[in-house]
Order: C-alpha cells, then sequence, then structure tokens
C-alpha cells in the first residue's frame, strides 16, 4: 500500500540503524516477530484440533451467548462461535495478506529494476505512472477497483497490485541509480556479460535489501487493507470468517458483547505488530552489514 | 514573483495528472461490468427501451466522443444524478462534504499538538523511558486498524461515560464538536506515528547543532528555547510529511466515517459501491484524487514561504 503508512515503513527504511554490530539485542526484534506472526499462524492451521466448532456453524437458539467453557468468547448473531472464527479467520487473513504483499512487491521490483538500470524513456514512464497511482488515496482506489472488480479476495488482490508496487519501484530505482555506477558492474560489462545477466545476477541483488525490510511492513498494511475493506462490506464476503467483517459484525453489539469487536483487533495488532519487529529487526541486521 | 512562477509551472506539471485522473474515472465505466444502459432502464425495459436509453445517454457513440460529453459535463460542474435519480451527486457532495471538513480539521488538529507533546517529551531523553513508551505508541498505531480503534473508543470511553454519541452526527454546533471528538482522536492516532517520527529526529538532530548550543550558552532555556530555536527549525520537515500524508488522511477518513456513522463523502463513496451507484463512485473517486493532487501543491507551496531556504525555482 502507498500513502501514509507506506511513507512511515520508507521512512522507517532508510533510518538506517545506529551501527551496533549485528549481535544479540537485533536478532532478538525478529525472532519475538516471528514467533508473534507463527502463534497465530500455526493456531490457524491448527484450528480443528483447537476447537471442535465449525466457524460457519449456526446456531439460532443460542445467539449471543456470553464466554463459557462451551465457547469461550461466546457466540455471534448467527449463534456461531467466535472462537472458532477467530481461529479459522487466520487462513484467509495471513494468507491473503501475504499475497497481496508479495505481488505487488515481484511488478515493483521489476519495473523499478528496469527503470534505474535502463533509464531513459522508460524509466520516466515508470516514475510517472506511480506519481499517478499515487495521486488517488488508497481507500478510494481500493473502492474504485472493487467497484470495477466486485467485491472479494480476487479484487483486493487487483488492487494491491496496482497501487503498492510504487514504493518497491521508488526503493529499487534509487538503489539500482547507485548500484549501476559500481565498478563490479563495468567489470561485468566489460567482461561481456549481458545486461539481462548484469542486472538480474549482479545489480539487483545488491540493491534488494531495502525491498526486503519494506515488504515486512508491508504485509501489515495489506493485512490492514483487506481487514477495513471487509469492514466496509467490500472485501471477504459473509460467512466466511475474516477478522475485519468479524469486527463490523460486533460493532452492532459494542454495548453488552464488546469481546465480538475487540477480539478479531487483537489479533490483527499481534499479527502486525509480529510483522513490525521482523521489518525493524531485518533493517537493523542488514543496516549494519552494508 | 519568484512564488508565482513556481505556482505557475507547478500547476502546468499537474495537467497530465489530472488528464490521467479524468481518463481513469471516465474509464471506470466502461471497465464496470453490466451494461450501464440497461441498469438504467430497469429490470423490466424491453430491448427497444434500452436501446433508447444508451442513445439518450450518448453510450452508442465512440469512446472519444464520450470523453469529449465527460468534460463537457464537468466543466459545467455535473456529475449525474444519483442511481435512483433523486439527488445530483454534486448537491450530494457539497451536502456531505461537511461532516468529512469537520472531522479532517479535527483530525489534522489533534495530530499536530498530539505530535509537538510527544515528539518534545521522546526527544527529552532519547532512549529513555518517555522516549521507549512513545516507540511502543507509535508501533501499535501503525499496526492498529483505525476503525478498530475507534470501536475501541466507543467501547471504553462512549459507553459507559455518555460523554459523546455512539457514533451519528448533529444539527447543533455544541453537538458536532461533541460528535466529532472521538473520531478526530481516531484519525489522529493514524496520522501521529509518522509524525512523530519524523518530528522527534529532527528535535534530536537541531537539538545538537552550534546555534542551539549557542543558544544554551547565552542562557536561553526551556519554552523558549524550544518554541524559538528547535520547533522552528525541526517543523519544516515534519510539516512536509504532514502534507504528503493528505492522501493517506482522506483515506482514513473514509474507515472513520463508516466507524462512527459520520454522513461524510467516504460514507457516501463506501455506500455508493456497495449499491453499484456509478455516479456517486466515478464523481467521487474524481473530488478525492483532485483534493489530493491540490493539496499537495498548496503543501509545497506553503513549505516553500515556512523555510526560506528552500529554493522555487
Amino acid at each position: 500500500m502507498t500513502g501514509g503508512a507506506a511513507s512511515v515503513g520508507a521512512a522507517q527504511v532508510s533510518q538506517v540503524a545506529p551501527a551496533v554490530p549485528a549481535g544479540r539485542r537485533l536478532d532478538r526484534k525478529i525472532l519475538i516477530g516471528a514467533c508473534l506472526v507463527a502463534v497465530i499462524a500455526l493456531a490457524g492451521l491448527a484450528a480443528p484440533l483447537l476447537t471442535s466448532h465449525s466457524p460457519t456453524a449456526q446456531d439460532v437458539t443460542n445467539r449471543l451467548a456470553s464466554p463459557s467453557s462451551e465457547h469461550w468468547l461466546g457466540t455471534d448473531m448467527f449463534g456461531r462461535d467466535v472462537y472458532a472464527r477467530l481461529l479459522y479467520a487466520a487462513r484467509i487473513d495471513i494468507p491473503l495478506s501475504l499475497a497481496a504483499a508479495l505481488l505487488p512487491a515481484i511488478i515493483g521490483i521489476l519495473l523499478g529494476a528496469i527503470a534505474g538500470y535502463r533509464g531513459g524513456a522508460y524509466g520516466t514512464i515508470v516514475m510517472r505512472s506511480a506519481d499517478f497511482v499515487q495521486a488517488f488515496p488508497v481507500y478510494v482506489f481500493l473502492i474504485a477497483v472493487v467497484f470495477v472488480v466486485g467485491p472479494g479476495a480476487k479484487s483486493f488482490l487487483v488492487a494491491s497490485a496496482a497501487i503498492s508496487w510504487v514504493t518497491y519501484a521508488r526503493l529499487i530505482r534509487a538503489d539500482m541509480l547507485r548500484v549501476r555506477e559500481l565498478d563490479y558492474i563495468r567489470a561485468a560489462r566489460i567482461a561481456g556479460l549481458g545486461h539481462r545477466r548484469v542486472l538480474f545476477r549482479h545489480a539487483l541483488p545488491n540493491a534488494l535489501p531495502q525491498s526486503i525490510i519494506y515488504f515486512a511492513s508491508d504485509v501489515v498494511l495489506a493485512l490492514v487493507g483487506l481487514a477495513s475493506l471487509s469492514f466496509l462490506g467490500l472485501g471477504i464476503q459473509p460467512p466466511a470468517a475474516e477478522w475485519g467483517s468479524m469486527i463490523a459484525e460486533g460493532q452492532r453489539f459494542l454495548r453488552d458483547q464488546w469481546w465480538l469487536s475487540v477480539a478479531p483487533g487483537l489479533a490483527i495488532v499481534t499479527v502486525g505488530v509480529g510483522f513490525l519487529l521482523i521489518s525493524e529487526g531485518l533493517a537493523d541486521t542488514m543496516g549494519a552489514e552494508t | 514573483m519568484a512564488t508565482a512562477r513556481y505556482v505557475t509551472r507547478r500547476l502546468l506539471h499537474m495537467l497530465p495528472l489530472v488528464l490521467g485522473v479524468l481518463v481513469a474515472t471516465f474509464l471506470l465505466l466502461s471497465l464496470a461490468p453490466g451494461d450501464p444502459a440497461r441498469q438504467v432502464a430497469g429490470l423490466r425495459a424491453s430491448d427497444e427501451q434500452v436501446e433508447q436509453v444508451r442513445a439518450r445517454l450518448g453510450l452508442d457513440q465512440s469512446l472519444v466522443t464520450q470523453f469529449g460529453r465527460y468534460l463537457h459535463r464537468l466543466a459545467h460542474g455535473d456529475l449525474g444524478t444519483t442511481a435512483n435519480g433523486s439527488v445530483e451527486v454534486s448537491e450530494m457532495i457539497t451536502r456531505n462534504v461537511v461532516p468529512t471538513l469537520w472531522l479532517i480539521t479535527g483530525g489534522v488538529v489533534v495530530s499536530v499538538l498530539a505530535t509537538i507533546a510527544l515528539s518534545i517529551l521522546a526527544s527529552r531523553r532519547p532512549g529513555g523511558v518517555v522516549d521507549i513508551g512513545v516507540r511502543g505508541f507509535t508501533v501499535a498505531g501503525l499496526t492498529m486498524p483505525p476503525f478498530w480503534f475507534g470501536i475501541v473508543l466507543l467501547i471504553a470511553v462512549a459507553a459507559p461515560t455518555g460523554w459523546f454519541p455512539i457514533g451519528g452526527w448533529a444539527d447543533t454546533t455544541t453537538g458536532r464538536l461533541r460528535a466529532i471528538v472521538l473520531p478526530a482522536l481516531t484519525l489522529a492516532v493514524v496520522m501521529t506515528p509518522s509524525l512523530v517520527r519524523s518530528l522527534r529526529a529532527s528535535i534530536i538532530e537541531v537539538s545538537g547543532s552550534d546555534y542551539v548550543v549557542a543558544a544554551r550558552s547565552l542562557g536561553i532555556e526551556g519554552w523558549i528555547l524550544d518554541r524559538r530555536y528547535i520547533i522552528r527549525n525541526a517543523a519544516p520537515a515534519t510539516f512536509a510529511l504532514l502534507m504528503s500524508l493528505v492522501g493517506s488522511l482522506l483515506s482514513a477518513a473514509v474507515l472513520v466515517e463508516a466507524t462512527f456513522g459520520l454522513p461524510g463523502l467516504g460514507q457516501s463513496m463506501v455506500q455508493g459501491a456497495i449499491a453499484r451507484d456509478f455516479n456517486v463512485v466515478q464523481g467521487l473517486t474524481l473530488v478525492f484524487s483532485l483534493a489530493v493532487v491540490v493539496l499537495n501543491l498548496v503543501g509545497d507551496v506553503m513549505l516553500a514561504s515556512l523555510d526560506p531556504r528552500i529554493d522555487l525555482r
């Protein structure tokens, strides 16, 4: 995603860590972050082992029940088990946000790499397109794409690909402009290697670290974007369990069944903090290397 | 004079961008699935009636002709009517822009105040307890979905105290002030983290500069030192960031309006998309993106006048 949080991600990327030698303190961030993500992801994978309830089975005689030994987080307005929905939602939210971050990363890295390496008219076209995409507020763009493609996972992926490539393209292009002037690139060219080989085997790997760091924080933006779209009723459609739509459903009962909205939000924040910590840890270690 | 020339050149730079936005919003219609003529004519219309509607709307002509008519309409401020034909979209926008402006004004005021306070506190002792606390807040603010934070405020503040309405809008100014407090706070939680990071870093940088050391040695301290020597020199970078965040401010406003049931532009856009109301989605996409383009320009000009070191050429 581009926009506010994106520029925060970028700011954090450029804020290269204090030059502490890559030691234990730095790896701890990645470790804690990975643990947070893993706990929720594994809970999603192991959902059938952790609960015997189905995330979609309705029980109209037992609507909006309070937490009990049978229903750990109570039931929602259709009598569905909230704990089961919370677990199964991880199966949608985590893979989909990873995909929604990976797709634009690949597009943006390719476009940015070629734009930076070749420059010229091609580079101008890529960067002008980037300006153009950024003229739209992210959610306005998302809603417009959903309007065209129709609600669901597909339109979310299309919209993410159309929006988020911009940051990667800018990061990679900037690094590429620097890397392509370095001696070993000249040497590789003089040695007779073709442009394609030099670009992808020699130049690109050295321009990648910033994008890898940004990727980890972009997953957070994708996760929040997916939840937001579903919250608005334009993302994952019911009855599938998804954290954002669970929050929206619970909002109607916030006076008495407040946990219906609070619990899915905590899941999002846990995964989000996990990926941000990974991103910061990567920035620290990779920053110390270069 | 330099300012006038700068603004003119920036306006010329903006033209291709504006044209692109116009083309994109125009193409929404041809990209969207379904036959708009049939939608307007209604389900029970005969094929002949549908063709009549198509001709009336000009949909039987080439895309270029249609684009020309679209521009012609826009030049007259005509964005079409809502799907049920009862309200002009332009009228709906002028009506619903009011809560949005309240929300954005409130959100920016709270963000700026919170940013200044938190940055000064955090930069006092980098690495100290307060600094770490502020950092924790910025990380949490980044990962919290804004709508969720809004709901938590409703649960934890509005419901038990009754000080603020549980969503909705009001007709009186006092009612509006009460209705906007929690939405503005929610918007601020989205905006503040990146602003605090930026201002905190600038303050630490400026605090170590020669002229601040000189001022200290002359016995200038406390609020005067903070305000006249440090903030004033640290602010422009953060201000530039704030202006570049205009897009995400509007984005967040869409979510916050939906959370608090504010009848603003974001809410209209979401409802338009759900109801598949073409003119509403097209008109609002246009308004939102033009707002971003124009506000970015305003921001650049203001930044240049804030910091005379910035060259306008």
